[in-house]
């Protein structure tokens, strides 16, 4: 069954044709949402608010674009607005996580140590893409963690292809330069 | 190890992470109870009686606020034998009789 089929269903009443399209996007949606959170958890509860808000705003989907692109769009902003809501939450779990990894050091101080430092780079690499720009951090993330082109990408950001590849360019350098400590 | 590659590796790593295999039920779970007419039905007449019920306890309570009111006695009553505690408006009442 189509896309544009399936919404039609969906709109007359039949709820369960959502199911389908839940089961399609799932994938991509929390894959998205894990480039921004980079937590399980958090990035289920974004998946879950995604489709409920995609499900009450359905009607006002024109098929201008596709159903894929309207749906990341939807991605992108509730990941980012879920950041921006939760920055002192995940400073403290972020934290924690570390003294954790610190605490857990077992006999073995080799293997140990190699495990922290993995953490801790780990985290850098995190820190890294949390701290870029928003545009930067959205082109980076939909690029590296779902493999669009950035012909889909300008689509989603609304955004002319060419100024896609310098937000690339720029997220690149941005994040050579601040993990340049870790060559 | 280049920076490109360890950013790779994190990448590819966060990649591999699978979501909860319940997690769609779950999401249409929550749209089945947002969706339900019955729930919307109930959810209305759930909040109409909380604010019956505040309006009718308001009511209530003016109501005995002015039972309590109407019935004041016109006298006063005193108490000026502290040892026997006796109220003075027996004595005023048995002169009126």
């Amino acid at each position: 069954m189509s896309e544009q089929q399936l919404i039609k269903e969906i709109l007359s009443g039949n709820t369960n044709a959502f199911k389908i399209l839940v089961d399609r996007h799932q994938g991509r949606v929390f894959r998205t949402a894990m480039g921004f959170v980079h937590s399980k958890e958090d990035a289920e509860d974004i998946t879950q608010e995604v489709f409920i808000q995609a499900f009450r705003s359905l009607s006002a989907f024109q098929e201008k674009s596709e159903f894929s692109t309207w749906l990341y769009r939807i991605t992108v902003n509730t990941s980012i607005n879920f950041v921006n809501r939760n920055k002192l939450r995940r400073l403290l779990i972020d934290t924690g996580e570390n003294l954790k990894a610190l605490l857990n050091i077992s006999s073995d101080e080799k293997n140990a140590h190699q495990r922290l430092e993995s953490n801790e780079r780990d985290l850098m690499v995190r820190n890294a893409i949390d701290n870029l720009p928003e545009k930067q951090r959205t082109a980076f993330v939909l690029s590296k963690y779902d493999d669009l082109s950035q012909r889909e990408i300008a689509n989603i950001m609304k955004i002319s292809e060419g100024a896609v590849e310098q937000l690339l360019q720029r997220a690149k350098a941005n994040l050579q330069k601040k993990l340049s400590r870790l060559q | 190890m280049k920076t490109e590659d360890v950013i790779h590796e994190v990448i590819e790593k966060e990649k591999q992470v699978e979501s909860n295999p319940f997690l769609s039920t779950r999401i249409m779970s929550k749209i089945a109870i947002e969706n339900a007419p019955l729930n919307k039905r109930i959810y209305f007449f759930r909040s109409l009686v909380v604010a019956a019920s505040f309006a009718l306890v308001i009511i209530i309570g003016i109501s005995i606020g002015k039972i309590y009111d109407e019935n004041k006695s016109e006298y006063m009553a005193l108490n000026i034998n502290d040892s026997q505690i006796e109220n003075l408006i027996y004595y005023i009442d048995m002169a009126y009789e």
